[in-house]
């Protein structure tokens, strides 16, 4: 009985080439589809979970997101609180030199932890020992990857290497390179034992500096012991208010701290995305099985008068779709093979077909075609199996009449997602552009940016003099904060002023050079600029933003005492506000000084001619100033867009889909065409004896499906404004939603489908009607 | 009116053509009743929709109120079939999913009839063939003798000089079918041109005139 139910599942399979394909094809290319969305989305909820104690650990966080933490805070907490197992201080990523041999080399991916560090994370020792590696301070365990280039084939436990130019290191491990899915990058470790050689400040309240994991107890719920430290620094530092909490490091990737949204949010939206891809292709199947359930109606009548009773054709029905659906999920997997490469670069992940072969993935496979199988069999299936044998061989029965208008909303459902996907992308793209575009208040063309320290600044005047005797490089300054690169774990210091009454608040508080303001073209809207002939503007003078003023409530601004993070001083200028971090945040209060030890980055102006040759001269320089150092340069405009790389990175992947979801609704809509062009034949035809034009015929079959179209469009307007809007507000400055998107997504649709069905309703428009009205 | 000269029509099939219809010659005046009649197979419902301009003829001549249809273009022959000739199928040919009133209206509308005049016309027909009761049903809710009634009422309502009727009384019964030749008979009287295609010798009485086809050639 099986066999005969696949023999004709087979046999109507091929009678209907058209049909097939369409259903195969669009059922694969959702399949295939949500295949890439769920390992993608499978890869981001993978993040820091490999290591064994993942549920346990925590870094600890203030309440503004900020994770860099008071120095003393790692060993405070494992002291006062037993709900702590372990505690470790980490230092951020930076880059250092490593030096041994030939190789000489700034590596990235340097971290320095205290000795809990492998014990609470899990790393794999392919050479060492974890619970001894870090004991004495002058070590370095190195990956796997590093030891290979510094070492090749020889054995690097016991090597001694340079580190950080003064510091000659044993390597005491190696690991297993860290894996991609993590928050982290961690490419070599140094014990933070170490550091005390040069950082007085590292068993201090008063230096926000590093960050604090801890791992708890496995009984013990974050929640519990929250509770209890919300105001541990607070108690140590009166004027820190912020609350104190730990933040799984699970959630570090997925979540923004404290408000939620981030990455999560775009979890969301593909995987809903993935279901409405599917569900399109689903829709297809239903609306073409039913449109054809004439031809098949027959066959219902005779197999039931043959005996058969409900539940077989039912189950004759199913097996036609499962075996629709399993040849679908083959050719789904062959198109995610084939298009692997371009979703990894669209993703920047580097999956690779093996991904195919792991337990849960093929488990969701399964799940995947099973579901795709029932949701797109069942209404056929039920449908087809209720006709009445006498009433189908009397010929009674008009089937695809009936039930058209079910088709229509399934139709509808289609193109409202459609227009929904078109909509979003277009938005998308204008939030891309608007960031991308929006003036910032600052000159970012032509900058070149790159790190510096101690020997650059105290040498400043000559370096700048010989920089500037190239007439490629019209402006050079000094900061800490380049117009990029500020980000909350930098810190904020708390700000005293003159006739401060109860407000407070913490600004950003910035070093920069004289030649600041020029270099970057910003502008005054009040005092003066921090100039040379004033003396003093290096010991007590302050310029300070709009926003600061705002926050202050100061009227008269200028002269006006302020002291940030103990510094005392007075405002000479404002400056209008100007965009110093990604566009995702407002404008934060920030107060400038001139403090050259603080700074960090040097900025060039640069001519647009002759770029190469200009870096190469700038090199040089820099060569000359630090022999042992890579010299690496970066464009500011570069590093600004690089802010918005998730964005573009979703706009991509939005745009791609988009284009699937109307490409798979357009297979549906062909074939609906065809079907019904097929079923008002005789209607055509008659008509055409009545002197109906050939374009007068085009018109009727089109306007049906024009209507449909109009009603998905007013389904998706709205629920697109309101998802779009809510995702405009993680973005402090966001452009208006208008009207324009809208209107194009709904003529593009409506052109779209035109032309999709007009291919079929003209073939039936210009038939010689004779043929159509013949007796037979 | 209708004047056909060395009408032929085959169907070429690779190196084979079928002959459908051979050297016809026919001239049919104004306010003539005919009859063609002729085995199944030998050309009949050819030769009618080569008159109604829906096929066109593989060689010869054909002229309409002495115009040249075989030199028309396409929408010329639209133009001229659509104000003068009226065709009756066996099958009734109704659009099903239009209501009586709308299947009548269809026609006008092909013919951009103003609304008013439209509605007025459509009436008017309904009070003459006595179908007003039924103005609002559907094709499927009819009998074949009403549905063709309907059929015959949205063939005139155009007012044509021309009906063609291809064997309309062929799925009714004899009483039914009576009614609808009487029917053609009266509309002959006042003055429309009748061609139809007919198996029965009692029908085609009904005609002054009968044309007898075998194989394609007219039988004298």
């Amino acid at each position: 009985m099986l066999l005969n139910y696949f023999k004709i599942a087979y046999r109507n399979l091929f009678r209907e080439k058209t049909y097939s394909f369409i259903n195969i094809f669009g059922l694969a290319l959702g399949i295939a589809c949500t295949i890439l969305i769920y390992k993608w989305v499978q890869d981001e909820l993978s993040y820091d979970r490999f290591h064994e104690n993942a549920d346990d650990l925590y870094v600890a966080t203030f309440s503004n997101g900020s994770t860099t933490t008071p120095t003393a805070l790692c060993e405070f907490l494992k002291k006062e609180y037993l709900e702590i197992k372990y505690a470790s201080r980490c230092s951020w990523d930076k880059d250092y030199m490593i030096h041994y041999g030939d190789i000489k080399a700034n590596q990235n991916g340097g971290y320095l932890v205290d000795k809990d560090f492998f014990s609470m994370f899990t790393f794999e020792f392919v050479k060492g020992n974890s619970k001894s590696a870090l004991n004495d301070p002058y070590s370095i365990v190195l990956s796997k990857t590093l030891a290979k280039k510094y070492f090749g084939d020889e054995n690097p436990l016991g090597k001694i290497i340079t580190w950080n130019v003064d510091y000659d290191l044993k390597v005491t491990g190696v690991i297993k390179d860290y894996p991609l899915n993590s928050h982290f990058d961690f490419k070599y470790f140094v014990p933070l034992e170490l550091a005390k050689k040069w950082n007085r400040n590292l068993d201090t309240w008063q230096a926000n500096t590093i960050q604090t994991f801890v791992q708890l107890h496995d009984n013990v719920t974050s929640k519990s012991i929250n509770a209890k430290i919300s105001d541990v620094v607070e108690k140590q530092i009166s004027r820190d208010k912020r609350v104190l909490s730990l933040q799984p490091i699970t959630e570090l990737h997925l979540y923004d701290f404290p408000n939620g949204g981030g990455l999560i949010t775009y979890v969301y939206i593909f995987s809903a995305m993935a279901a409405f891809i599917l569900l399109i292709a689903c829709i297809n199947f239903m609306n073409l099985t039913t449109a054809r359930s004439a031809s098949r109606a027959l066959e219902v009548g005779i197999r039931k008068a043959a005996g058969a009773k409900k539940s077989d054709l039912v189950k004759q029905f199913f097996s036609e779709s499962i075996v629709l659906t399993l040849l679908s999920m083959f050719l789904g997997l062959i198109l995610v093979v084939i298009f692997l490469p371009i979703f990894n670069s669209l993703t920047n992940k580097q999956f690779t077909i093996d991904f195919l072969i792991n337990t849960k993935m093929v488990l969701g496979i399964i799940v995947i075609t099973v579901i795709t199988g029932i949701i797109s069999g069942s209404y056929p299936a039920l449908y087809l199996s209720h006709f009445q044998p006498v009433k189908v061989l009397k010929g009674s029965i008009r089937a695809g009449v009936k039930n058209s208008s079910l088709r229509k909303i399934l139709v509808v459902t289609q193109f409202s997602i459609s227009i929904f996907l078109i909509i979003g992308s277009l938005l998308i793209l204008n939030q891309i552009n608007f960031m991308k575009n929006k003036d910032l208040g600052i000159e970012k063309d032509n900058i070149i940016h790159m790190r510096v320290g101690s020997r650059f600044y105290k040498n400043y005047d000559l370096i700048k003099k010989q920089l500037l005797d190239n007439p490629n490089i019209s402006h050079i300054t000094l900061t800490n904060c380049a117009p990029y690169y500020w980000d909350s774990n930098a810190g904020l210091g708390s700000v005293f002023w003159e006739g401060q009454t109860n407000q407070q608040t913490r600004m950003v508080d910035t070093a920069v050079e004289y030649d600041f303001l020029e270099t970057f073209n910003l502008k005054l809207s009040e005092g003066r600029f921090f100039s040379k002939e004033h003396s003093s503007d290096i010991e007590d003078a302050y310029v300070v933003n709009q926003a600061a003023i705002k926050a202050m409530e100061m009227e008269f601004p200028i002269g006006k005492e302020l002291i940030i993070s103990g510094r005392k001083g007075k405002i000479i200028g404002v400056l209008e506000d100007y965009n110093y971090q990604s566009l995702h945040k407002p404008v934060l209060p920030m107060v400038m000084s001139i403090k050259p030890y603080w700074l960090t980055t040097a900025c060039l102006k640069i001519n647009s001619h002759n770029v190469s040759e200009t870096i190469e001269f700038i090199g040089e320089k820099y060569k000359e100033i630090y022999p042992e150092y890579e010299f690496n340069i970066s464009s500011l405009d570069e590093s600004i867009e690089k802010q918005y790389m998730a964005e573009e990175g979703i706009g991509k992947i939005f745009k791609y889909f988009t284009f699937l979801a109307i490409f798979i609704s357009c297979l549906g809509l062909f074939g609906l065409s065809s079907f019904t062009a097929e079923r008002r034949r005789k209607e055509i035809g008659i008509r055409k004896v009545l002197g109906a034009s050939g374009s007068g015929i085009l018109m009727l079959l089109t306007t049906d499906f024009i209507k449909w179209v109009f009603v998905a469009n007013l389904i998706a307007w709205p629920v697109a404004w309101y998802f779009i809007n809510n995702w405009l507000q993680a973005f402090a400055y966001r452009i208006e939603i208008n009207i324009v998107p809208f209107v194009i997504s709904g003529v593009l649709t409506l052109i779209i489908s035109v032309l999709t069905v007009s291919f079929q309703t003209i073939k039936a428009a210009l038939a010689n009607p004779v043929e159509s009205l013949r007796n037979e | 009116m209708i004047q056909l000269k060395n009408i032929t029509k085959y169907y070429k099939n690779k190196f084979i053509k079928t002959f459908v219809l051979r050297n016809i010659n026919l001239e049919v005046k104004e306010g003539e009743f005919i009859s063609v009649m002729g085995p199944s197979g030998s050309g009949k419902s050819t030769l009618l929709n080569i008159i109604g301009m829906l096929d066109a003829p593989s060689e010869g001549e054909y002229n309409f109120y002495d115009e040249s249809v075989h030199k028309m273009k396409e929408k010329q022959l639209t133009e001229l079939h659509k104000s003068h000739i009226g065709f009756v199928f066996q099958q009734y040919h109704l659009i099903d999913e239009l209501t009586v009133f709308e299947n009548l209206e269809t026609p006008l509308l092909y013919q951009k009839v103003k609304t008013k005049e439209r509605k007025a016309r459509v009436a008017e027909i309904l009070d003459q063939f006595n179908i007003v009761t039924k103005k609002n049903l559907f094709p499927s809710q009819l009998s074949g003798g009403q549905q063709q009634l309907v059929a015959v009422a949205r063939a005139i309502i155009t007012q044509p000089k021309l009906i063609l009727a291809d064997e309309p009384t062929g799925n009714l019964h004899s009483e039914q079918g009576k009614e609808i030749m009487e029917l053609l008979k009266k509309l002959n009287k006042d003055g429309t041109t009748i061609i139809q295609v007919t198996h029965s010798e009692e029908n085609a009485k009904y005609g002054n005139r009968i044309i007898r086809l075998m194989d394609g050639w007219i039988e004298e």
